[in-house]
């Protein structure tokens, strides 16, 4: 859970990245004042390489390689027991839409291909659970 | 009195038993619940990027739909509750995207309709006072653990179906068909959801290195043990998300946390059927459904 060593740069913390997860998410991410109770809460964090409201605080510094590679934007299951408790109103669930949306859109980066997933799963899954998986895991 | 009725892409298929029990036991309450006319799918997830208008499309068409049979739709699944209840919450307070969705789809829409979830509907309509006494089976020695999950309460703001971190509204129905019912501290937590569909992946996918692949068992355990310590005889729910969920997990649970012990997941409107007096038979409470055979607690607890 060692944060990556970054470069911090005007250009970056100024840059579009920041704008761009704001547009997609509706959010304003220098609302979050990094008090950790998100990642207090969330019950995915066993998974996580980095907590939620480190992936917030990549985002503010405007590191868009470093926010968009770690795996915590595809362990966070939009349960939005994080937005329920953040004392600034921050909806970080719709913060990580952003991110794999921004990862996904390009429509070279699905995460799974239907094509991918054995016949015995498909055959078992309930509807409802290949087609929330399929939308948050392709473009 | 005719009520639209929303069921849902899985109602139709794997949650059959959730679906015949709400039809049957409404009519079993007196009243018609209609299919909404030409219903597709709701998209299963509410889309959270603010500018994806698309995904508003399909719960706003049903919505738009419902209207000809009336003002309420019911609709019983907490994934397509959360998707209708948000899509509509979204275009009453957006008039930009109301329009653009309503050209889209070519129906006008206003947000005009009430989304109702069937136990809302079970309190208002029916009453619970009145289900009590309709009972015909006694349920006093049924111990039940009532989780209601993610999409039933969460956002709340938007939602306004119970406290998003101290909901008692099932807890209130299963009182009422005089259900021995758990305090339970997990009933608010996470099952993994989506990430289910990365359980079985095998190497040829990016996910693969996402650590999504056991999040699932690791997320159920949590909210099974801590029914099954309090000495619940099933969990009572409305997803058949969590409910595929927490039931298929059971067996990866078993090998990885020794000494855990299995507990049948049912929905709640399972439950109430067979309570009813009407034929258990007909609600897929049986190994054919589930991971976990419900059926033997059903006989011993519920049926004796
Ligand atoms: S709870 Fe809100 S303010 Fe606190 S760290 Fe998380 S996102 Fe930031
Ligand atoms: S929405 Fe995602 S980040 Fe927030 S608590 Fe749930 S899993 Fe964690």
């Amino acid at each position: 859970m060692c944060p990556t060593r970054v470069s911090l740069s005007r250009e970056n913390v100024k840059g579009d990245f920041v704008q761009l997860v704001n547009e997609i998410s509706g959010q304003n991410v220098l609302n979050c004042y990094q008090c950790g109770r998100c990642s207090s809460g969330c019950p995915l964090t066993f998974a996580m390489r980095l907590l939620p409201n480190q992936v917030i605080r990549l985002v503010q510094l405007g590191l868009q390689e470093e926010a968009l590679e770690t795996n915590t934007i595809w362990v966070c299951a939009s349960c939005l027991t994080c937005h329920a408790r953040c004392p600034r109103g921050v909806d970080l669930a719709k913060v990580m839409e952003a991110l794999r949306a921004i990862g996904l859109r390009p429509g070279t980066h699905d995460r799974i291909k239907p094509e991918d997933l054995p016949p015995e799963t498909l055959a078992k899954l309930p509807q409802q659970a290949l087609v929330s998986g399929l939308r948050k895991f392709t473009k | 009195m005719e009520i639209a009725y929303f069921p849902g892409c899985t109602l139709r298929a794997s949650a059959i038993g959730l679906d015949d029990s709400v039809r049957d036991t409404a009519a079993a309450f007196g009243f018609d619940f209609k299919e909404v006319p030409d219903w597709t799918c709701c998209g299963a997830t509410f889309n959270l990027a603010v500018d994806n208008i698309m995904a508003l499309a399909p719960p706003i068409r049903i919505l738009a739909n419902a209207k000809t049979v009336g003002d309420r739709v019911v609709t019983v699944c907490a994934g397509c509750y959360n998707v209708l209840k948000r899509a509509n919450y979204t275009v009453r307070n957006d008039a930009e995207k109301r329009k653009k969705i309503s050209d889209f789809i070519e129906m006008e829409y206003e947000g005009d309709v009430e989304v109702v979830h069937y136990i809302e509907f079970l309190r208002d309509d029916v009453g619970f006072d009145r289900i009590g006494k309709e009972l015909k089976k006694k349920l006093d020695q049924v111990k039940v653990a009532p989780y209601y999950g993610c999409q039933l309460l969460r956002p709340e703001e938007e939602l306004q179906f119970d406290d998003a971190e101290d909901p008692m509204l099932m807890d209130d129905l299963l009182k009422a068909m005089g259900c021995d019912v758990i305090d339970f501290p997990h009933k608010v937590e996470c099952c993994g959801a989506f990430l289910t569909v990365c359980t079985d992946l095998e190497a040829r996918s990016a996910a693969k290195d996402d650590d999504t692949g056991g999040a699932v068992s690791e997320c159920s355990y949590t909210i099974l043990d801590a029914a099954v310590k309090r000495g619940a005889d099933f969990v009572v729910l409305s997803c058949p998300l969590c409910l595929y969920n927490l039931d298929s997990a059971q067996d990866a649970i078993e090998k990885e946390h020794h000494g855990f012990k299995k507990i049948p997941i049912i929905y709640f409107s399972q439950l109430l059927a067979v309570a009813l007096g009407l034929d258990p038979k007909k609600y897929a409470l049986d190994s054919a459904h589930h991971y976990v055979d419900p059926s033997g607690v059903v006989k011993a607890k519920v049926l004796s």
